[in-house]
């Protein structure tokens, strides 16, 4: 399993096979996302890929906010 | 007070007694010594208070093996607020951290009224910028039970920057009819009446975190909390182990999956809402993981944990969930008197929940779903006489719920299967 990377052209690769969903073709991050269409995976992927540009690798503690 | 535990790390190591891994087999020097270095805590849990103005069914403070509650004090004192707050700067410098939390809990942390907790947060924001400077962001945030939310002591923890979570287990009385007073009286009116005035101040209102209770109906839970209007969401299983398991399931029942069900409805509801309504911890930690991105919660996946406690006395501990396990478990014979955070690194509870996957046991290791799950949650694995190298007591319910979410993402992205096996 690799990570997604902007820069890689692939939105995710997933733990066993590699999943290319669709291309970072203009570097903005909405082109990502554009062709899933579902909105609530679409906001989870956007969360999931504002997480990753700014936060530790590290697992918090599950009773808290 | 006594500054320090009572027979310190000699006294401690014995009460890990049943749990041989990790507290005698793993060798942490000799670990560090292979290269395997330790992640700096990022989350520091500060018990404001040891006590609690309710008593739920299911608590894990409270109910659970461990009793070490009753011997802290009531409240943190003076002196531990600052001692706690000048080991975070200290381990903030040393590390070069830019971002902090900070929780503060209990008990029920607001007993001790929002002075408290502003004093605290801001001894910690104080210790760090004299440690390092401003370049540390610290979010500070405070997990209630909702009873003490009055007007003013939200406008007061908003104004100091402390946001809000609350416990609730759904949305109308009858699902929390576990979360009672000592004297067993429903808690409900006064938790909704918190947050009522807690809606009125969306920039301090984390969200809700609601414990599964497999008698209520998952869609009703879930709609019914929405109405509250949460940011966010996490719905938690039950703390349990092979020990003492959870309602619903038994040794002799391991392979049913009541909880893995109960979720994949809510998962379900969630999913196909049309609309994105609010963030669900555990089901966004799974898509994450399932579609390769890094995992940020202990529940599922092998992201280090970052983690620690603070107790009212100023003994350094893991964290609560491993009250579930056995008397003490949360144990590491420190205190921030005696001992830095960097210290309680090289304790072996907190080593092994850094390790990833050379943490788990070789069961989990040999499954197909082993970077996903992670193990679950480090406290659901513990078996006595072994301790916490063993899978899950939810393994099936996790096994259930990852496949079906796995199956719902490729449907949806019209991809080959995202898990082997």
């Amino acid at each position: 399993m690799s990570n997604p990377r902007l820069g890689e052209q692939l939105l995710a690769v997933g733990p066993a096979r590699a999943a290319r969903l669709c291309p970072a073709a203009h570097g903005s991050p909405e082109a990502l996302w554009g062709d899933v269409d579902h909105p609530v995976l679409t906001e989870v992927l956007r969360q999931l890929l504002e997480r990753e540009k700014d936060r530790d690798r590290v697992a918090f503690y599950e009773d808290s906010p | 007070m006594t500054h320090g535990p009572r027979g310190g790390a000699a006294a401690a190591a014995d009460v890990h007694a049943s749990a041989p891994w990790p507290h005698r087999l793993l060798d942490v020097p000799a670990l560090r010594r292979a290269g395997t270095a330790p992640v700096p805590f990022h989350q520091f849990v500060l018990k404001l208070h040891s006590r609690c103005n309710l008593l739920c069914g299911y608590c894990y403070v409270y109910t659970a093996a461990d009793t070490s509650w009753r011997r802290r004090p009531a409240r943190v004192s003076e002196t531990v607020l600052t001692r706690s707050a000048e080991r975070i700067g200290e381990h903030v410098a040393a590390h070069g951290l830019d971002r902090i939390r900070v929780e503060l809990h209990g008990g029920e942390p607001l007993l001790g009224g929002a002075d408290t907790a502003l004093r605290q947060a801001a001894a910690v924001r104080a210790a760090v910028r004299a440690a390092t400077g401003p370049g540390c962001e610290i979010q500070v945030s405070v997990q209630t039970n909702g009873t003490l939310l009055t007007a003013d002591v939200v406008r007061r923890l908003a104004a100091g920057g402390i946001r809000i979570g609350v416990s609730l287990d759904g949305g109308r009385p009858e699902h929390n009819k576990r979360r009672v007073d000592h004297a067993g009286r429903p808690s409900w009116d006064a938790a909704t009446r918190g947050l009522a005035v807690l809606a009125r101040h969306p920039e301090a209102y984390a969200g809700l975190l609601c414990t599964i209770d497999l008698g209520l109906d998952p869609v009703e839970v879930y709609d019914s909390l929405l109405e509250f209007r949460p940011a966010a969401l996490d719905l938690l299983l039950p703390h349990a182990n092979w020990a003492s398991p959870p309602p619903g399931k038994g040794p002799s029942s391991a392979g049913s999956t009541p909880y893995g069900e109960w979720l994949a409805h809510a998962f379900d509801r969630w999913f196909d809402g049309g609309r994105y309504r609010t963030r669900i911890r555990l089901f966004t930690e799974i898509i994450g993981l399932l579609l390769g991105f890094p995992g940020g919660a202990e529940a599922v996946g092998l992201s280090p944990v970052a983690a620690v406690l603070v107790e009212t006395d100023g003994v350094i501990e893991q964290v609560d969930s491993l009250k579930a396990a056995y008397q003490e478990a949360p144990a590491t014979g420190m205190d921030v008197f005696r001992h830095s955070f960097d210290d309680v690194l090289e304790h072996p509870g907190i080593a092994a929940r850094q390790l990833g996957e050379a943490a788990l046991c070789d069961e989990c290791r040999a499954c197909p779903l082993v970077r996903v799950c992670g193990g679950g949650h480090y406290a659901h694995r513990y078996r006595r006489g072994s301790g916490f190298r063993n899978p899950s007591v939810y393994c099936a319910d996790l096994d259930l719920l990852i496949r079906h979410i796995a199956r719902r993402l490729e449907r949806v992205l019209g991809v080959d299967p995202l898990l082997s096996g």
